[in-house]
């Protein structure tokens, strides 16, 4: 709890470079005065000891080929978290349709199911996701199971198509039923503002905060209203959260906002009482 | 020199933003958050939320995107065809100059025939003490390098020292953005210009895409505004050095500056490392 405010993450990965080496998650979480969090994997190979192995060679798409995992990511320690954890951390599964096989559909319908995941992730840029094609399947599954989709923005690397909030608008027309979290959502103000343009009459579409600019964040929450902004960190992994989480303290917003965006917004669309 | 007492030299700052106490002034706003210095643009006053935000509860989701909707074909007509008036900067220079860089937003996109007048009043401003130029490719819409190929010969020509800042804007619906790649051309068709990149971090690929791409440019320099901690961890990690790194803030439009500078310290670097980006990297680029 911060200031008298209740804190669920929507956002964070069970490990990262800001997490101490011998602290555990809830240590982590306490930490930061955070009560609650969403934590799903990483993709540990898309880290520095990669990118230092280039050299600025003109073979880069295939440089970036080594981020990209041949099967699913292993969500174990995942698991294993929100087992022992359960009243301070929800489980999301970060997965990739491109490459799902018939026994990877039966494994996110078992964490889903058995071990009460509530929500999935797609990363488009390490995962090579065309947008919206590749998305068609992994909506459909959500939309079955009656959980969001949390989907990754981002700027996209130089061989890719980048993803563009149309492209996820063309999405979510498609499947008008679909819950959807924006990751990111102004993580520059031009995408913030394509955010406005195209989402603001579709209330299944939700906004997660992390790595985001404040003039941003508070340009959606006033745009969107406050019920559709959700405060996520992206820690451990990206940042650390305390900066996460002053970028809306500093943006002198009444209570009841307060309490929506750090709480109650991502605790209501997982269907818990706040 | 210890952890917490950091000489700052922002790289990016701007004279008014909504994170300007109503009663502050920009050097008050600085000596709040001991920032030393700072590069100091003018402020774009067209692009403001309000034309967007401002959910009336008694209207229909259907009324108010209709809203956003006009909201944007007013940004478009509101955005100066001329290029921005730098008084603003000029008089709050003028009370500390010891601690303020000017740094002049040009629009490079202009018709033929008023190029003349606009490149004189660039080299105007050069003369009063303008030290570096700022493009910012998303509001106007410039194509690196084929909108800047002029303005950078320009600059080059003036003073081979002045520096060009570029805002790095991903594709969006209506630009195709710039890419690590498109600066890589500039800098490589203008080896003695010294590119800074604008928010050069972003949510992480950006970050990897210019560690990737500009690592071998020795020209061009990274400014950490609106970046992830991470991303701008991966540059030093990429560049295999701090050298290039230049603290900025992006304030107070975007960000209030303590966000920001909690961002570098955050990191683990060592303090002087810290320092470099916090302060040195940007003073030595400037003088």
């Amino acid at each position: 709890m911060i200031d008298g405010y209740k804190i669920y993450d929507a956002h964070m990965h069970v490990i990262g470079r800001f997490k101490k080496r011998d602290e555990s998650l809830p240590q982590f979480l306490d930490r930061f005065g955070i009560d609650r969090a969403v934590i799903t994997s990483l993709n540990q190979a898309a880290n520095l000891s990669t990118i230092l192995k280039s050299e600025g060679n003109e073979n880069q798409s295939d440089f970036i080929e080594s981020f990209v995992p041949k099967g699913q990511y292993d969500h174990e320690i995942v698991r294993q978290a929100v087992k022992e954890h359960p009243d301070r951390l929800t489980g999301i599964f970060w997965f990739n349709p491109r490459i799902a096989t018939e026994e990877d559909w039966k494994l996110l319908k078992k964490y889903i199911k058995e071990y009460d995941f509530k929500a999935v992730k797609t990363q488009c840029y390490l995962d090579l996701l065309e947008v919206p094609e590749d998305l068609y399947s992994i909506a459909e599954f959500c939309i079955e199971h009656d959980v969001p989709l949390f989907l990754h923005s981002g700027s996209g690397f130089f061989f890719q198509k980048s993803v563009r909030a149309n492209d996820y608008y063309s999405l979510f027309k498609k499947y008008k039923e679909l819950k959807c979290v924006i990751l990111h959502a102004a993580f520059t103000m031009e995408y913030c503002i394509n955010c406005l343009k195209y989402f603001n009459k579709l209330e299944n579409i939700y906004f997660e905060t992390s790595v985001s600019i404040p003039y941003g964040i508070m340009t959606l929450i006033k745009a969107m209203g406050s019920h559709r902004v959700l405060y996520g960190s992206d820690a451990p992994a990206a940042t650390s959260p305390d900066i996460e989480i002053d970028k809306i303290r500093i943006l002198n917003l009444d209570n009841q906002t307060l309490e929506n965006v750090f709480y109650n917004n991502i605790s209501r669309l997982f269907g818990e009482e706040p | 020199m210890t952890e917490g007492k950091f000489k700052i030299f922002d790289a990016h700052l701007h004279v008014h933003g909504i994170f300007l106490n109503p009663e502050e002034s920009l050097i008050d706003y600085m000596d709040r958050h001991g920032v030393d210095k700072a590069v100091i643009t003018t402020t774009n006053r067209a692009a403001s939320s309000k034309l967007y935000a401002g959910k009336d509860d008694s209207k229909s989701n259907e009324e108010h995107g209709e809203k956003i909707n006009e909201a944007f074909k007013k940004f478009k007509n509101m955005i100066p065809k001329t290029q921005l008036d730098h008084q603003d900067v000029i008089e709050i220079s003028r009370k500390a100059p010891g601690r303020f860089y000017k740094f002049f937003w040009f629009n490079p996109r202009i018709k033929q025939d008023m190029e003349e007048l606009n490149y004189k009043i660039l080299e105007d401003h050069f003369k009063k003490g303008f030290c570096g130029v700022k493009i910012h490719s998303g509001i106007h819409l410039i194509k690196v390098p084929r909108d800047v190929i002029k303005l950078a010969s320009f600059m080059q020509e003036f003073n081979e020292k002045i520096p060009l800042f570029i805002h790095s804007t991903p594709k969006t619906m209506y630009f195709a953005g710039v890419s690590t790649k498109n600066i890589a051309r500039l800098a490589d068709e203008f080896p003695k210009l010294r590119i800074i990149v604008g928010h050069a971090g972003f949510a992480m690929e950006y970050a990897i895409e210019c560690g990737l791409n500009l690592k071998r440019h020795a020209n061009i320099y990274f400014e950490t505004s609106c970046s992830s901690p991470y991303s701008i961890f991966s540059l030093v990690k990429s560049l295999r050095g701090q050298e290039r790194i230049l603290f900025g803030s992006d304030a107070p439009i975007t960000n209030p500056i303590q966000i920001e500078i909690d961002k570098i310290t955050c990191l683990p670097l060592t303090t002087e490392q810290k320092q470099d980006i916090l302060y040195n990297n940007i003073s030595k680029l400037l003088n």
